[in-house]
């Protein structure tokens, strides 16, 4: 990776912001059905989480809000105060993070207080590789973290302290999936090594498709904002006027310099939900896996394939072994020139999973997502014009996939 | 010549190939210093300053039903109950005391009802050998399938792709456009009927610290919307392709990047109030810096039909080159006022040049300065005082070549009126 100076010098300390070990900086180049994916833009892959069935899904410990202090009414009216409110009531439970690095320097990024047991969730990219952890509290308390369990599919990470300060408390997560395009939302971290520090924003889209950073690899229904998220922010709470959290703020998209321009991506609570309690539990997540890379219908993909409808997922291709392949899902089969442009063809055109519709490759990514390897799939699917069911049987994610 | 398929287009989001070229395209960057006209007017000209803050909340009140307060809690809901985009009212809150003015409760509704309407436009540019891809946003203007976008997401392109925000895409045509005002219409065949055209609101009605929200496709992420104020209006922004400015663009601080060119800017009724444009940010490739500007709406109602009918825009024109009046040149020239515009040179065979008026006949020295004196002072246009550049240059364009223009000014310490008679802006035109 590379280190990038990023000449922020904060209070009196030298504090080094390593971008790269901060932050994703997603250069906004290559996007396909509105998502940021970094790399090969048109090639998702499945790349999620996978979830349990509803009623099996752990529920995190949460703790009591402050001693004293009502929780924060989701019936209050949105005024000035509410931020300040808000302010009150979460910022003991967000923390900064300091790591170091051998021969890198160091890195500085943001968490949050899961549960009463010392559980701080961050981003997998702010602790990978480092040799130390420093946590500071919001009250100024520091003491050394250990590394609990990481997933770099989704960009979590675990991280336990032994003593929880006076008055810090867990944050409740919230259910990113009611989340809506215009709410208010916050974020708390630790900017430019400023920590404690509050930006208030909206979302400004769901569904989004991120990076995880590795490669091939996506983590679908991302929440986008505008609140003021730069290098530092990766790791903290993205938060609702409930004061719950709905993602954990990651990346960013910028053109040229690594700092906030209004578009932010939080990795969502759905995600957090569904995988911090087996890192808790086993130091790992397994995921799901399809093995299938494709694309969104767009208008040359439906032209070139004969489609009626620009909806659904085109497959392109079928990992070689894996669960697609062996169901019989296929891929492209040539390329046909439309308009001057080579345009894949021939591939199955997945238009709905388990009997419900997906309108794109996200979709897609989100279905199995939530599922776990070994689960049964029935895709419905259109081949040379005919539609037709294929059951699939996801398999645990290989550790080496090749894009 | 057959190419691979440059997977940027696809999906809801188009995607940028060529970061230069979109940012060359989008992004006007101007290191800090203000943003001026453009060659028509001397270097040092100031940023034509915004009305005088309005600091009391004067936006937009809902009109009928006040909200109860379990309705204002439905977050953004018209207080009707209906879907509809009904002028007057208002996604945002209002209370009795308007001093204590609380933030709008969320923009979902707002969202709900305006993001349909608003398209990703994708295009594909060909220079030469090589072949690129960018990517800008766009609204839907009415029924016919009229899409406004700015002119320079389109210019140039061979092919023009709209992605609606439902994922859909289909192609579209250049009716019209207008380099001067940076605007462009295009064409969609069977407009979606989820689709809807957006209300136009008026420029009178915004004011600096009004919420609005901008919906867009910024670094092609379609579909995405920010929100901020107002940060300022009567703002002069460079046209770019050609030297003239824009009058009364709007300013705000919601987030502007590239790929959000075209986009609406919309007010709390669900109105668009401007087409994004511009943003001033630190460097020539650094995204928003919460400095952005929009083509006002005026402009939109004066434009935009003109495209649709014959595909351009008849601006009118005076011919002259010159700059706003400040204390050196004030002293200078041995004037009593300080506002104004004083003409430095006058186009041969233009409308000022036939109407008399008369440019600088020499210069004098000033410390280290070069200050061109003894060019005609203009005061008023048609009664009104103009004060600066921009306000003349917003009298004039709201005429036609043809119209006559009475402008009072000021020569050898005296005040004369000379009449002139608008021309149509010649292709080329430099001032």
């Amino acid at each position: 990776m590379n280190k990038r100076y990023m000449p922020w010098l904060v209070g009196g300390g030298c504090l080094l912001l390593t971008a790269s070990l901060v932050f994703s900086v997603v250069i906004g180049l290559l996007l396909s059905n509105g998502a940021v994916s970094l790399g090969r833009a048109g090639e998702e892959n499945n790349a999620p989480p996978a979830r349990e069935e509803q009623a099996a899904i752990p529920t995190p410990t949460v703790g009591e809000p402050l001693a004293g202090e009502e929780p924060f009414a989701p019936t209050q009216q949105i005024s000035a105060d509410t931020f300040n409110g808000l302010y009150q009531q979460l910022h003991p439970g967000v923390v900064n993070i300091q790591v170091l690095v051998e021969s890198l320097g160091e890195g500085a990024g943001s968490g949050f207080v899961y549960d009463d047991q010392g559980y701080i969730v961050t981003n997998n990219h702010v602790i990978a590789g480092a040799s130390r952890v420093i946590v500071t509290f919001y009250d100024g308390f520091e003491t050394e973290a250990q590394v609990i369990g990481t997933d770099e599919y989704s960009d979590l990470a675990v991280i336990q302290v032994d003593e929880l300060p006076e008055g810090t408390h867990p944050l409740p997560l919230g259910d990113s999936t009611q989340v809506q395009p215009g709410e208010w939302v916050v974020a708390i971290g630790n900017p430019f090594g400023l920590g404690g520090s509050m930006s208030v924003g909206i979302v400004s889209a769901v569904g989004r498709s991120i990076s995880s950073g590795v490669a091939a690899f996506d983590i679908p229904e991302a929440i986008q904002t505008d609140a003021a998220i730069n290098p530092g922010n990766s790791g903290g709470p993205l938060l609702n006027m409930q004061g719950e959290v709905i993602g954990v703020n990651a990346q960013i998209a910028t053109s040229g310099v690594a700092a906030n321009a209004g578009v932010g991506f939080a990795i969502p609570a759905r995600a957090v939900a569904q995988v911090v309690p087996s890192l808790i539990r086993d130091g790992s997540y397994v995921w799901p896996w399809l093995g299938v890379r494709g694309n969104s219908i767009d208008l040359f993909t439906a032209q070139a394939n004969q489609l009626e409808r620009q909806q659904g997922a085109y497959i392109h291709y079928i990992e070689p072994d894996g669960p697609a392949a062996q169901a019989g899902l296929q891929g492209s089969t040539e390329t046909r020139l439309v308009q001057g442009l080579e345009v894949p063809v021939g591939g199955d055109v997945i238009i709905a999973v388990d009997g419900r519709p997906i309108r794109d490759f996200t979709d897609l990514l989100a279905e199995i997502a939530y599922k776990q390897p070994n689960d049964t799939v029935e895709f419905t699917i259109l081949r040379n014009g005919e539609e037709r069911t294929v059951t699939a049987t996801l398999a645990p994610r290989p550790s080496t996939i090749t894009p | 010549m057959n190419r691979k398929r440059l997977a940027a287009v696809a999906g809801i989001g188009g995607a940028a190939v060529f970061v230069l070229m979109i940012v060359a395209l989008i992004v006007f960057s101007f290191s800090g210093q203000p943003v001026g006209l453009a060659a028509s007017a001397a270097t040092g000209d100031q940023v034509a300053m915004s009305n005088a803050l309005d600091t009391e909340q004067t936006g937009a009140v809902s009109q009928g039903i006040e909200p109860t307060a379990a309705e204002r809690l439905l977050v953004g809901l018209p207080p009707d109950g209906n879907g509809g985009t009904a002028p007057g009212q208002s996604w945002q809150d209002t209370t009795d005391d308007q001093t204590a003015q609380p933030y709008p409760q969320s923009f979902t509704r707002l969202y709900e009802i305006a993001n349909p309407g608003v398209v990703n436009v994708g295009v594909i540019v060909q220079q030469g050998a090589m072949t690129g891809e960018g990517v800008g946003s766009g609204f839907v203007y009415d029924d016919e399938g009229h899409i406004v976008t700015n002119n320079h997401v389109i210019a140039g392109a061979q092919q023009v792709i709209v992605t609606y925000s439902t994922g859909v895409q289909t192609f579209a045509n250049v009716v019209g456009t207008d380099p001067d005002t940076d605007l462009a219409v295009i064409q969609v065949e069977d407009l979606p009927p989820d689709a809807e055209p957006l209300a136009l609101g008026e420029l009178s009605s915004v004011q600096v610290g009004d919420w609005v929200v901008a919906i867009g496709s910024p670094f092609g992420l379609g579909s995405s919307m920010t929100a901020g104020i107002v940060s300022a209006v009567g703002r002069t922004i460079p046209a770019g392709a050609v030297p003239f400015g824009i009058p009364e663009a709007i300013q705000t601080d919601a987030a502007i990047n590239p790929g959000n060119s075209g986009g609406p800017l919309l007010n709390m009724q669900g109105q668009v109030i401007g087409v994004n444009a511009q943003i001033i940010t630190g460097s020539q490739t650094a995204g928003s810096a919460g400095v952005g500007f929009a083509i006002p709406v005026n402009i939109i109602k004066r434009v935009v039909p003109a495209l649709i009918q014959t595909g351009s825009y008849q601006h009118p024109y005076l011919g002259i080159e010159g700059t706003s009046l400040n204390l050196l040149l004030a002293e200078a020239n041995d004037l009593s006022v300080q506002q104004g515009i004083y003409v430095d040179s006058v186009v041969p065979g233009g409308p000022a040049a036939q109407a008399g008026l008369q440019g600088s006949t020499g210069t004098v020295q000033s410390g280290a300065l070069t200050l061109p004196v003894g060019g005609d002072v203009i005061v008023e246009a048609d009664g009104q005082a103009v004060d600066n550049y921009t306000d003349l240059l917003s009298i004039i364009e709201s005429r036609q070549p043809g119209d006559e223009l009475t402008l009072t000014i000021l020569r050898d310490g005296q005040r004369q009126e000379v009449t002139v008679e608008l021309a149509r802006r010649p292709v080329g035109a430099t001032s």
